[in-house]
C-alpha cells in the first residue's frame, strides 16, 4: 500500500505536477474543506466598511502597496479555512527552469498551505488564475513548516527578496528580471491577479528593451536606460529591483544621471546625503556644524536631484521630505519666519501628493505641527508625545461638551501618566468657536488644573482652549484630560 | 483551554479530589462548593479583613491537607487576601455595589481562583489585578468565557509583584485596555487565526502573550501586525525584519529623538514601525507583537546597546529574534535573566499535575502558618517541594520558616547537601539564589563544609545553560567573601574552575573567569592566588580525579588546554578583560613558536590598525591556538582553526567605536584554497550587523573597504562555504581613522 502512494507521488512529480506529497492523500491530514465564503449585502458591506477601526483601515492600506489595487471584492473571505490542498504549481526553481526553456515568464506565488489562514482562498483562486490562459509557466514556494529555515535563504529564494506577510507573488521574465511584485488583496483575487499581469505583461517589451540596454550598454547610457527601466515600475517594486540597481551602481559610480539617488537608496540613504552637502562631508570628514551647516547648498541639491528625472508617487514625497528637512534644519538655525511657512508649504505638498499613504499621514502632521495658525483639536480626552511642540507653545483645543451639563462650577485637570515636562497656560471655555469664560488662574500662569464658572447653559462644541508646549523628547507628553463638576 | 481544566466536572465526586483519571494531563479543577457560612457572610459584607478572620476560623476547625477541597479553596481565599492585601480588597470592594458582588463571585468560583493564584504572578498589594477579572467579567456579563486569558491578563497587567507600579496605573486607556486585549485574542481564536498550540497554553504562559503593558506595544499594534505581518509558525523569529532597519525617520528625524515618531502619532507602534523602520527597540517589539497577535508566546529583551526578543516555538523552546533570546526579558515570571530564567520557569511549570499539586499544598502551608502551626507548615512546605522543587516561591517560605525556628548550620549542611541541591543539576543560578537565604547561617559552618556546599553549587552552575547575560558576580562574590582567608578562597576558585572545566558548556565558565580577573588579578597577591587555583584546576580537570605526579611537560601541557579552553569561553562570554588576561597568562607559560606571515598590503588602507580587544570564532577544533587569537587582530598577526562549518565566522570587537576604513584578512600558509566567499559586516551594537564588502574568491590577502562613514564597533567575517570546512586565518586587523 506504501509502495503504491509513493508511485502516485512519483507519477505527480513526473507529470510536473505535485511537487510536495499530499498529506490528505496519504491520509494524514483531515478531509479537504473547501473554503467558506460569505456573501455580503451591498447595505452590510457599507455599514461595515464605516466601522473600520482605524488600525484595520490601515492594515488594508500597507496590503495594497502596489500600484496593481484588487477591484471591489463581492465577497469576504472566510477566516481561518485551511487549504484543501497545496496548488499543484510546480516548485519555484522548477518554474523559472522551465520558463527559461520555453521563454515565457515565470508567475510564483509565495504563501503556506497548512498554517497560512487565507490558504484556501489562495488555493481556489489560484487555481482559476491558472486557467485564465495567461502566457506564463506558474511556480510556487509553498513555505510549510520547516521548507526555508532562516532569513539568510529566504533572502535567496526570489531576486527581490523575502517578503513577511504571505501571500505574495513575482512575476519574473524568462531570463529572471523582476518584472512585477503582487501583494495584498490582488493575490488573493483571480480576477485582480489576471488584470494586474496583463497590465504588467503589457508594459514588458518596452521595459525588457531598457533592461537589455542596461545589461548590454557600458557608461552611463547603460545606467540611464537601468534608470529608464525602473522608472516603468511602481516605485515599491522598483527598489527592490536588485538587478538593475546593480547596474545603476556599477555603471553611475559618479552619480552623473541621479538615478542612484532615487532609486539605490532608501530614505535613510537620501537624508545621509543631504547631511554630507550639510556638513561638508559624512561621519569623521564632516567640516561643518550647527548653523555654520551649507543649507543653501543642501536645498540646491535636492532641488537638483529632483529635477533630474520625473519624479511620482513616493519618490516624489520622500524627496520633498527631504527639501522641508534642509528648510526645517535652516530655520532652527536662523529662525526666519519665512522659512516657517515655506517648510508648512513643501510638507502640505507631500500630503496632496497622496494623503493617504504614509508621507502623506506623516506630513500632514509636521504641517500642523509647524503651522502657526493651525490648534491640536482634541475629541477624545487623552493626549500622547504626538501632540508635543519643542520650543513653541501650540493651542489645544480640548472637546468638554460631555461633560459641561450646565451652568456651575467646573474642575478642568491634566493628568500626565509619564513625567514629561510641559507647560500649560492661558485656560479658556468656548462654545461654538466665542469665548464663554476665563478660568480662575492668571492667563500666564503655568498649572495643570484650572477652575470654570460656567454661566449658562452652553450648546454646541464646547472646548477648553489652552497653550501647551511640551520639552520632552520621548512619551513624555501623554496624559489625560478630566473635566469634572465641582 | 480552561487550565486546570481538563476533565470533565461530571466525571468528579462532590468534594472529591481525586486525580482525574487521565492524570498525566492534570489535576482535576477543583469544584466549588458553598463555603462555610461565616466566610459567606463576611463576603456579602465587602470586608476582607472579616473574610480573612472567617477563613482562618474555618480552617481552625478542619485537618488542612491539599485532597480537602475545602480546605484548599480556603487556603486559596486566605493566599489572595495575604497576596492582595485585606485593606485593598475592602476598599475594592467599597467602590460600588457590583464590584463588591464580582469579588464574591471570583472568589467562590474555586476553579477560577485557582487559575489566577497558580498563575506565576499574584500582583502583589493591588487591585489591578482583580479590577482587570472585574473588567473582563462585567463585559461577559457575568460569564467569563475563557477564565485563563483573563487570569493571565490580570497576572501579567496587574504587575504587583512583578512591577511595583502596576504599568496599568500609568498607561493611556485608549492605548492599553486589558478588555480589548482580551476581545482580540477571543476574536482571533474563533476565527482560527492563531497558532494551533494557543487553545493547550496554561495561565503562565499566556503571560508571554499577552504582554506586559509596562513595556510592550499598545492594543493596535496587536490588531494591525495579526494583519500585516504573516509568516509560517516557526518563523517569527524572523519577523523583525518586516520592518526596514532605519535610524532616520522619513522626515529627517533621528530615532534617539522624540521627533522620530511624532508624524505618526496616530498609528500604532507596529503601524509606525512597520510602515517606516526603526532600529533594535522597535523592530524587536515588532517582531514580539507578531508572534504575540497570532498566539505565539515571546517577549522582549535589553541587552547593553541593542534590544532583541524571543519567541518560543514549543513547550520550553525559546529562540531568539534580533540576537535574541539572551538579556533581561521585559516580562517574567522567576527573575528577568534569559535563559537561566525562562529555564527555571519552564521546569518549574513542566509537569503541569506535579505544579498544581504544589500549588494546593503552598495554600496549605500558608493556612497552616497562619494558624501558627509552623512545623506542619514546613512539613507542607516540603511536600509541595517534592512536587516542585524548584519552585522559587515555595523555596524561600521554607527557608523563612527554618530561620525563623533556629535552623543549625550542621542541619542546613545537610538540607542543602542532601535535600535540596540533588535538583537544581541544570539551575545553579536559582540553587545559589535558593541558598543565599540561608547564607548567614551556613557561614558559621568549618570551612570544609562551607566549600562543599559551594563546591555543589558550581557544579550545578557548571551544567547551567547560561548567557553573557545572566549576571552571576554578586551571588560568587558574596561566597568568596563568606571565607576566612587566601587558602580557602584559593580552594573555592579552584573548586570552581575544575567544575566549569569538567562539565560546563564554557558560557559560565567565562563569566566566572571574568570575575575572578577582575576580582583577583589587579593585585599581585591576588594574581598569585589566581593562577595557583588555575593551575590546580586545570590539572584536576586533564587527569579527571585531580592526580599529581606527572612531569613538567605534561602539566604544562595541561595548563595549555585549560587556558585555551578558558580563552575561548572568555570570548564566548564576551569578556574582553578575561580574554585579554588569559591570553597573557597563556603566552607567559609557554608562547609558541609560531610567525605568522607579514602583511603585504597594510598601507592600502587609510588610517590605523584599530586596538581589537576581542576576537571571538564560531567554532574551535582540536587544531585551534585560543593563545593566538588575540594577535590575529594585529598587524603581526596569529592564528586559528575553526570546526568544519558552512559559515565559519570570525568577530572582532574594537576597544571603542570609530570610523572604519576597511579591514585586510589574510589566510595562513597553506590553506589558500579554502575559504573562497567571504562577507564583512560591521555594527555598532554587537547586534545588527549592516554587510561592508564581500568577495567571490578570496585571494591569500584581502583588503575589504568599507564605505565612507562606516562607523563601527564589531567587525564580523563570514566565509560562506558550499559544503563545511575549516577556516584558518593568520589576520584580521581592522583600519580607524
Amino acid at each position: 500500500m506504501k509502495k503504491f502512494f509513493i508511485f502516485l507521488i512519483l507519477l505527480g512529480l513526473a507529470a510536473g505536477g505535485v511537487y510536495y506529497y499530499d498529506p490528505g492523500l496519504l491520509g494524514l491530514d483531515a478531509p479537504a474543506k473547501s473554503a467558506k465564503k460569505v456573501k455580503k449585502g451591498k447595505k452590510a458591506k457599507k455599514k461595515k466598511k464605516a466601522e473600520k477601526p482605524a488600525a484595520e483601515a490601515a492594515a488594508d492600506a500597507a496590503e495594497a502597496s502596489t500600484a496593481q489595487d484588487a477591484p471591489e471584492e463581492e465577497e469576504e473571505m472566510a477566516p481561518a479555512e485551511p487549504a484543501a490542498s497545496p496548488l499543484s504549481f510546480l516548485d519555484n526553481m522548477e518554474a523559472r527552469a522551465k520558463a527559461k526553456a520555453e521563454g515565457v515568464p515565470s508567475l510564483i506565488i509565495w504563501y503556506g498551505s497548512d498554517w497560512l489562514p487565507c490558504a484556501g482562498k489562495v488555493v481556489s483562486e489560484w487555481t482559476k488564475l491558472e486557467k485564465k490562459g495567461l502566457p506564463v509557466v506558474f511556480g510556487q514556494i509553498d513555505e510549510r513548516v520547516g521548507v526555508v529555515p532562516n532569513l539568510h535563504d529566504r533572502d535567496k529564494l526570489l531576486p527581490c527578496g523575502p517578503f513577511f506577510n504571505l501571500p505574495a507573488a513575482v512575476l519574473l521574465a524568462s531570463d529572471e528580471t523582476l518584472l512585477g511584485i503582487y501583494t495584498g488583496k490582488t493575490v488573493l483575487s483571480a480576477a485582480a491577479m489576471e488584470k494586474a499581469v496583463k497590465q504588467t505583461l503589457a508594459r514588458a517589451p518596452k521595459y525588457m528593451k531598457m533592461v537589455e540596454k542596461a545589461r548590454t550598454v557600458d557608461g552611463i547610457e547603460g545606467a540611464k536606460a537601468a534608470a529608464d527601466a525602473l522608472d516603468m515600475m511602481p516605485y515599491p517594486d522598483a527598489v527592490r529591483n536588485n538587478m538593475l540597481k546593480d547596474i545603476l551602481k556599477r555603471k553611475d559610480p559618479e552619480h552623473a544621471t541621479m538615478a542612484r539617488y532615487l532609486y539605490c537608496m532608501d530614505h535613510m540613504g537620501m537624508f545621509d546625503e543631504i547631511n554630507a552637502v550639510l556638513n561638508g562631508g559624512k561621519g569623521a570628514d564632516a567640516k561643518y556644524k550647527g548653523n555654520e551647516r551649507k543649507f543653501d547648498e543642501g536645498i540646491a541639491f535636492v532641488e537638483k536631484v529632483m529635477k533630474s528625472r520625473k519624479l511620482k508617487d513616493e519618490l516624489q514625497q520622500q524627496w520633498n521630505s527631504g527639501l522641508a528637512y534642509v528648510y526645517r534644519e535652516k530655520y532652527n538655525a536662523t529662525k526666519e519666519p519665512a522659512l516657517r511657512k515655506k517648510l508648512v508649504q513643501i510638507y502640505r505638498q507631500v500630503v496632496k501628493i497622496d494623503p493617504k499613504s504614509e508621507y502623506g499621514k506623516g506630513a500632514l502632521r509636521w504641517a500642523n505641527y509647524w503651522d502657526d495658525e493651525f490648534p491640536y483639536v482634541f475629541d477624545e480626552p487623552y493626549y500622547d508625545s504626538g501632540e508635543m511642540t519643542v520650543g513653541f507653545e501650540k493651542e489645544w483645543r480640548v472637546n468638554v461638551g460631555k461633560q459641561v451639563k450646565g451652568p456651575g462650577a467646573y474642575s478642568f485637570t491634566l493628568v500626565p501618566c509619564k513625567m514629561g515636562r510641559m507647560t500649560s497656560k492661558g485656560f479658556q471655555l468656548y462654545a461654538n468657536g466665542k469665548h464663554v469664560c476665563d478660568a480662575n488662574e492668571p492667563a500666564d500662569k503655568d498649572t495643570k488644573t484650572v477652575t470654570f464658572d460656567v454661566p449658562r447653559a452652553l450648546k454646541g462644541r464646547v472646548e477648553v482652549r489652552f497653550k501647551v508646549q511640551c520639552f520632552d523628547g520621548w512619551f513624555g507628553c501623554a496624559g489625560e484630560m478630566v473635566m469634572k463638576k465641582l | 483551554m480552561l487550565g486546570l481544566l481538563a476533565v470533565s466536572l461530571s466525571a468528579l465526586e462532590p468534594m472529591a479530589l481525586a486525580e482525574a483519571a487521565d492524570s498525566k494531563l492534570a489535576l482535576a479543577p477543583l469544584k466549588s462548593k458553598k463555603l462555610p457560612g461565616a466566610v459567606t457572610k463576611a463576603l456579602e459584607s465587602g470586608d476582607y479583613a472579616a473574610v480573612q478572620k472567617a477563613v482562618v476560623e474555618a480552617l481552625k476547625g478542619k485537618e488542612i491537607t491539599h485532597k480537602d477541597a475545602e480546605a484548599v479553596h480556603l487556603g486559596m481565599l486566605h493566599e489572595l487576601i495575604r497576596v492582595t492585601g485585606a485593606e485593598v480588597m475592602t476598599a475594592y470592594a467599597a467602590e460600588d455595589k457590583e464590584k463588591c458582588e464580582f469579588l464574591e463571585k471570583f472568589v467562590t468560583d474555586a476553579e477560577w481562583l485557582e487559575l489566577y493564584m497558580t498563575c506565576g504572578l499574584v500582583p502583589w498589594q493591588k487591585k489591578t489585578g482583580v479590577d482587570v477579572l472585574y473588567r473582563i467579567w462585567t463585559e461577559e456579563k457575568g460569564k467569563v468565557q475563557n477564565k485563563a486569558l483573563a487570569v493571565a491578563l490580570a497576572s501579567c497587567w496587574g504587575g504587583g509583584e512583578t512591577w511595583q507600579k502596576p504599568a496599568l496605573e500609568t498607561a493611556l486607556p485608549n492605548k492599553y485596555n486589558p478588555v480589548r486585549r482580551y476581545k482580540f485574542f477571543q476574536k482571533q481564536e474563533k476565527k482560527g487565526l492563531l497558532h494551533p498550540n494557543y487553545p493547550n497554553l496554561k495561565p503562565w504562559e499566556l503571560r508571554f502573550v499577552v504582554a506586559n503593558p509596562g513595556q510592550d506595544w499598545d492594543d493596535a499594534s496587536y490588531e494591525f501586525a495579526a494583519k500585516a505581518i504573516n509568516l509560517p509558525w516557526d518563523k517569527y523569529g524572523i519577523a523583525c525584519w518586516s520592518a526596514t532597519y532605519t535610524g532616520t525617520s522619513k522626515f529627517g528625524d533621528s530615532v534617539q529623538g522624540g521627533a522620530y515618531n511624532l508624524p505618526f502619532a496616530n498609528e500604532s507602534w507596529a503601524e509606525a514601525t512597520l510602515l517606516n523602520g526603526g532600529v533594535c527597540g522597535a523592530m524587536s517589539h515588532l517582531g514580539a507583537v507578531a508572534a504575540m497577535a497570532h498566539g505565539i508566546p515571546s517577549y522582549t529583551c535589553g541587552q547593553p546597546g541593542h534590544c532583541a526578543y524571543a519567541v518560543r516555538t514549543e513547550r520550553g523552546k525559546w529562540v531568539g529574534g534580533f540576537g535574541g533570546p539572551d538579556g533581561g526579558m521585559h516580562n517574567m515570571i522567576f527573575g528577568h535573566q534569559a535563559p537561566t530564567s525562562y529555564n527555571l520557569m519552564e521546569a518549574v511549570f513542566a509537569d503541569d499535575k506535579k505544579v498544581a499539586r504544589a500549588y494546593r499544598k503552598s495554600f496549605c502551608a500558608r493556612a497552616l502558618e497562619t494558624l501558627g502551626k509552623d512545623s506542619e507548615a514546613e512539613k507542607m512546605w516540603r511536600s509541595a517541594l517534592k512536587d516542585s522543587p524548584l519552585h522559587p516561591f515555595f523555596r524561600a517560605p521554607l527557608h523563612a520558616l527554618m530561620l525563623k525556628r533556629g535552623v543549625s548550620a550542621d542541619e542546613c549542611h545537610d538540607y542543602l547537601v542532601k535535600e535540596m541541591l540533588p535538583h537544581y543539576d541544570g539551575h545553579g543560578v536559582a540553587a545559589m539564589n535558593a541558598a543565599a537565604d540561608l547564607a548567614e547561617v551556613v557561614k558559621q559552618l568549618p570551612e570544609k563544609k562551607l566549600l562543599h556546599i559551594y563546591k555543589l553549587e558550581q557544579i550545578a552552575l557548571a551544567t547551567t545553560p547560561s548567557s553573557w547575560a545572566v549576571k552571576l558576580d554578586e551571588l560568587v562574590q558574596k561566597q568568596a567573601e563568606s571565607l576566612q582567608n587566601d587558602s580557602a578562597r584559593q580552594a573555592y576558585l579552584t573548586d570552581m574552575f575544575t567544575a566549569h572545566m569538567q562539565k560546563g558548556d564554557g558560557t559560565t565558565f567565562g563569566q566566572l573567569l571574568e570575575w575572578a580577573v577582575k576580582t583577583y588579578v589587579a593585585t599581585p597577591e591576588g594574581s598569585k592566588l589566581f593562577n595557583k587555583a588555575f593551575a590546580k584546576a586545570a590539572e584536576a580537570a586533564g587527569s579527571g580525579d585531580g592526580a599529581t605526579g606527572e612531569s613538567a611537560e605534561e602539566r604544562n601541557k595541561k595548563m595549555q588546554a585549560a587556558y585555551n579552553k578558558a580563552i575561548v569561553a572568555a570570548a564566548q562570554a564576551r569578556s574582553a578583560p578575561a580574554f585579554q588576561a588569559l591570553t597573557n597568562g597563556a603566552l607567559a607559560l609557554s608562547k609558541p613558536d609560531y610567525k605568522a606571515a607579514p602583511l603585504e598590503k597594510a598601507g592600502e588602507l587609510a588610517g590605523k590598525p584599530a586596538k581589537g580587544v576581542l576576537m571571538r570564532l564560531s567554532t574551535t577544533s582540536n587544531y585551534d591556538t585560543p593563545m593566538l587569537h588575540a594577535a590575529m587582530m594585529t598587524p603581526e598577526g596569529g592564528k586559528c582553526h575553526t570546526a568544519k562549518e558552512k559559515t565559519p565566522t570570525f568577530i572582532v570587537e574594537l576597544q571603542k567605536p570609530g570610523h572604519t576604513t576597511g579591514c585586510i584578512i589574510r589566510k595562513t600558509n597553506g590553506n589558500e584554497w579554502r575559504m573562497k566567499r567571504a562577507v564583512v559586516s560591521t555594527s555598532e551594537d554587537g547586534a545588527t550587523w549592516f554587510k561592508r564588502a564581500e568577495i567571490d574568491d578570496m585571494p591569500k590577502e584581502w583588503v575589504a573597504r568599507f564605505p565612507d562613514g562606516t562607523r563601527a564597533k564589531w567587525v564580523k567575517l563570514e566565509f560562506e562555504n558550499a559544503q563545511p570546512d575549516f577556516a584558518h586565518i593568520s589576520h584580521f586587523v581592522t583600519y580607524t581613522r
